[in-house]
């Protein structure tokens, strides 16, 4: 008899598999990331078992029977929404940097890899994200998904003196992992950006989400350094991974910076922040 | 389900052909592929010609971007229709489906897609440019040869995206681009909530929630 598990998920990925077949990728609570086929959800008759098509970056109640090895499908048996994420759906900012926050884990993130607490941060993120903490929230996530997958980079000082960072220049390099301070070199190449100490300090002082939405909201913070601190870590997460994110172009929306993604940002145009690897579509 | 072995390679051909359409499963297939082994050979043909048809003259109206043989397509062409509202949608099927009502009397705009971050579906890879233009100028395209009058300034934009989060990013992006390049524009979207004929106790509270949110004075 297949063996049925309950859990609490998000909706990552959904792709059409048929006329009434989804195939999901949910980020669990207790079993990480699983791919499911949601079989006739789209049908418009099905009642009481799923409460209609999966959406991206909704919550729910999950019911479903694993797969058999990380490669296959497991199924959907019940989908219970409990959050339909009512403010994204009228806050652009805030739904492109849920996609991004929603890109970054999936790339994380492995099949099968249980990660608990970080399933805990997306959630507390996806709540702040239609707020005046959306910066914040969405550099607080990016942040705590590498530190949760085991790749965060060094913040505390210059890889090489180990000397703590002045507020002056210092350079990062996402394949070191950290950063040097004015006087060493930087060994190993790959990209290097150059960037303000104080930023990296502010970044190695950010909180995980979920202390950020247990107080009240504070002051949004200066957009045009958070937009750079997020380059640097999405550097980091394509340097690790070896893939582009794609969602680097919405940066200039997320971070408020004039219409963001506008007409003319389209196709994987580098934005100010992002001078680390300046990926193109269909990277 | 493997293909019989003592098939010709023709007939293993056409089931395979047949077997990738949508809903069509291996054993379809073979049903009909027997079904046109069994007609008449102008049966059988007109099948294999309409489908050549289609490829060769069904294209996208250079206006609104629906299929159409004409370009421009009979809703743009058609002159009774008001031209100063457009309902955008996502794919032509939508078009047809919002057409068979017979209610709305505007034109339409179909994006081919909606914007999908997390597949590179960027707007530039939709009609959205398109769309904008042809708000902004506020004249039909020059149509093959003759030109066509300048239709009047457009009033209002119907955002008639899917209720999805991609549908709904898509929406909130075009209210933004809309916002800036034509502030003068009324800019309305489809009602959601309750549908007809459901049960509140029975309903799922993000739906009632949208609901209740979205609830009109009466
Ligand atoms: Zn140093
Ligand atoms: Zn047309």
């Amino acid at each position: 008899m297949a063996t049925y598990l309950n859990d609490d998920a998000i909706c990552l990925r959904v792709h059409d598999f048929s006329e009434t077949s989804q195939v999901v990728g949910l980020f669990t609570r207790a079993h990480g990331m699983v791919s499911l086929i949601a079989k006739g959800v789209k049908r418009e008759s099905k009642k009481g078992v799923v409460s209609g098509p999966l959406d991206l970056l909704t919550s729910g109640e999950v019911v479903f029977v694993p797969s058999r090895g990380a490669a296959e499908l497991g199924t959907l048996a019940a989908w219970e929404l409990a959050d339909h994420r009512a403010g994204l759906r009228k806050n652009l900012a805030g739904l492109n940097a849920a996609m991004l926050c929603a890109e970054v884990t999936g790339m994380l993130v492995q099949a099968q890899d249980p990660h608990a607490e970080l399933y805990g941060e997306l959630e507390a993120t996806l709540g702040l994200l239609a707020g005046p903490q959306r910066a914040r929230a969405t550099l607080a996530y990016v942040k705590a998904a590498l530190v949760g997958a085991g790749y965060a980079p060094q913040l505390g000082g210059c890889l090489t003196c180990g000397r703590g960072l002045s507020d002056g220049p210092v350079r990062f390099s996402a394949r070191a992992g950290g950063f040097v301070c004015g006087t060493c070199v930087l060994e190993g190449g790959g990209t290097v950006i150059q960037v303000a100490g104080r930023i990296v300090a502010a970044l190695a002082r950010l909180e995980l989400p979920s202390v950020l939405a247990a107080r009240p909201p504070e002051k949004a913070g200066d957009a045009a350094a958070q937009a750079l601190a997020m380059g640097l870590l999405l550097a980091q997460v394509e340097a690790v991974t070896d893939r582009g994110v794609k969602t680097r172009y919405l940066l200039g929306s997320i971070f408020g910076q004039g219409r963001g993604q506008g007409m003319k940002g389209q196709g994987g145009e580098v934005t100010e922040a992002s001078t680390g690897k300046a990926e193109g579509k269909g990277g | 389900m493997a293909a019989n072995p003592h098939y010709t390679d023709s007939l293993r051909k056409l089931m395979e052909l047949f077997g990738k359409l949508p809903g069509v499963g291996s054993r379809s297939a073979e049903r009909i592929a027997f079904h046109l082994l069994k007609s008449s050979r102008e049966e059988a043909l007109a099948l294999a010609d309409a489908i050549r048809a289609v490829k060769d003259h069904v294209k996208h109206c250079s206006i609104c971007f629906n299929l159409t043989e004409h370009d421009p397509c009979s809703i743009c062409a058609d002159a009774e229709r008001d031209h100063s509202v457009i309902c955008v949608v996502e794919q032509p099927k939508d078009l047809l489906q919002l057409e068979s009502t017979n209610i709305f009397r505007g034109v339409y705009h179909v994006l081919l897609g909606r914007i999908a971050p997390l597949e590179n579906v960027t707007p530039a890879d939709l009609t959205i440019p398109q769309l904008l233009e042809r708000i902004v100028r506020g004249v039909r395209k020059e149509g093959e040869g003759a030109s066509t009058p300048p239709v009047a300034a457009v009033r209002e934009i119907i955002l008639a995206t899917n209720p999805t989060m991609e549908g709904d990013g898509t929406s909130l992006f075009l209210q933004q681009e809309l916002a800036y390049v034509a502030p003068q524009i009324a800019v309305t979207r489809l009602a959601r909530g309750l549908p007809a004929g459901a049960q509140i106790e029975y309903s799922n509270k993000a739906i009632l929630a949208d609901a209740l949110n979205g609830r009109t004075k009466v």
